[in-house]
């Protein structure tokens, strides 16, 4: 039902139109419609294109140069992976490196002498005679075998030393004399 | 091997162990010329080109195999060499980062000091604009003007959509012409 009072509404409409069409158009419209249509795009497109003279009358060729034959001899280095400057600062890096290492290595235990020796030196001056005999010559020293001999030796020397301050250098040669006949005769049996 | 030969081809090619290393020196060919020229307008100097072009070719020889190809050689090769390229930007900005200028006025300043710089001549006048367009204007504006790439193409490239990259060339553009007005 709703359908057929739909058709008879358009087919009344289109009967109307027959009789009376109700628009008009300008005179010439559809004649004139290409030229305007295609005048329209022309302004919308000089629109949308900035004006550049002085872009468009430059030329386009590259004014940079290029070494001589750098095409033509131009290879692909596959067996490169670093680029050759990126290699150079890799190679100072590691020359930096050595040098430096080299340098600390070499020159730090240097500097730590030459820093302590004055230091040394000086501990060493503030010793008076007597503390230095006594590290010479330790009073007490730990009951091993080898240091208790050299102290043994050390005593011998001293007391020795002591007697023969006070003999004279005549006896002195004669004892000597004799003792040195005795080990040659030792020496020849 | 010739370097006229498709992208398809040699990636065939390239796939064959028989064939590998004379497929890459043929794409090596093929792309030396185009990517250099690419890197050499972004990093200036000769020296940073060549290096930056080493390392592309090094990484398309590493990466070629696992190359889906799902975008071509070209642009695959493009966008190795344009991220290359902004990484060494980068990289000597970081260096230069104690020094108080920036890098593009370093960049122009390397321009300058090329032994055939000549100020009056309007292409040395016109790189001297580009580098003070910031760098993603400076990479679309080469891309378009001097080696006439298609914005789909650049899209590609650079994951921007054509819409923006228009844009960017059009400021990028009216800044060059301005200085060179004005300059």
């Amino acid at each position: 039902m709703k359908q057929d009072a739909a058709y008879n509404i358009l087919n009344r409409i289109r009967q109307e139109q027959k009789t009376n069409p109700g628009f008009t158009l300008p005179e010439g419209y559809f004649e004139a419609f290409t030229d305007r249509l295609m005048t329209t795009i022309k302004e919308t497109s000089a629109d949308e294109a900035p004006l550049l003279p002085l872009l468009d009358a430059a030329p386009r060729k590259m004014p940079y140069s290029v070494p001589l034959r750098y095409f033509t001899q131009f290879r692909v280095d596959r067996g490169m992976v670093i680029s050759f400057k990126r290699g150079l600062t890799i190679a100072a890096s590691f020359i930096l490196l050595a040098v430096t290492s080299i340098f600390l290595f070499t020159k730090k235990p240097q500097t730590t002498e030459t820093a302590s020796l004055p230091a040394v030196t000086a501990a060493v001056n503030r010793l008076t005679n007597e503390q230095l005999e006594r590290f010479m010559q330790p009073e007490e020293l730990p009951s091993k075998e080898k240091p208790a001999v050299r102290q043994t030796v050390n005593a011998q020397s001293a007391d020795m030393t002591k007697l023969f301050k006070n003999v004279p250098d005549a006896e002195l040669a004669n004892f000597l004399n004799e003792t040195a006949e005795g080990n040659d005769e030792i020496f020849l049996n | 091997m010739e370097q006229f030969q498709s992208d398809e081809s040699l990636l065939a090619l390239f796939r064959n162990p028989g064939t590998k290393e004379a497929a890459f020196t043929a794409i090596v060919n093929k792309y030396k010329e185009r990517l250099y020229w690419h890197i050499r307008r972004m990093v200036i100097i000769h020296e940073d080109a060549d290096d930056v072009l080493q390392n592309v070719f090094m990484k398309t020889w590493k990466g070629l195999e696992q190359f889906r190809a799902e975008s071509g050689l070209y642009t695959w090769l493009y966008r190795i060499s344009t991220n290359e390229s902004i990484t060494h930007l980068q990289n000597q900005k970081k260096k230069r980062a104690a020094v108080s200028f920036g890098n593009e006025q370093d960049l122009a300043g390397q321009i300058r000091a090329d032994p055939y710089f000549d100020a009056k001549k309007i292409e040395w006048k016109l790189q001297l604009a580009i580098q003070r367009l910031p760098e993603q204007q400076r990479l679309i504006f080469n891309l378009r003007y001097f080696d006439e790439m298609p914005y789909q193409k650049m899209s590609e490239i650079l994951g921007v959509t054509e819409g923006a990259l228009k844009a960017s060339y059009h400021h990028a553009a009216k800044k060059v012409e301005n200085y060179l007005r004005n300059s």
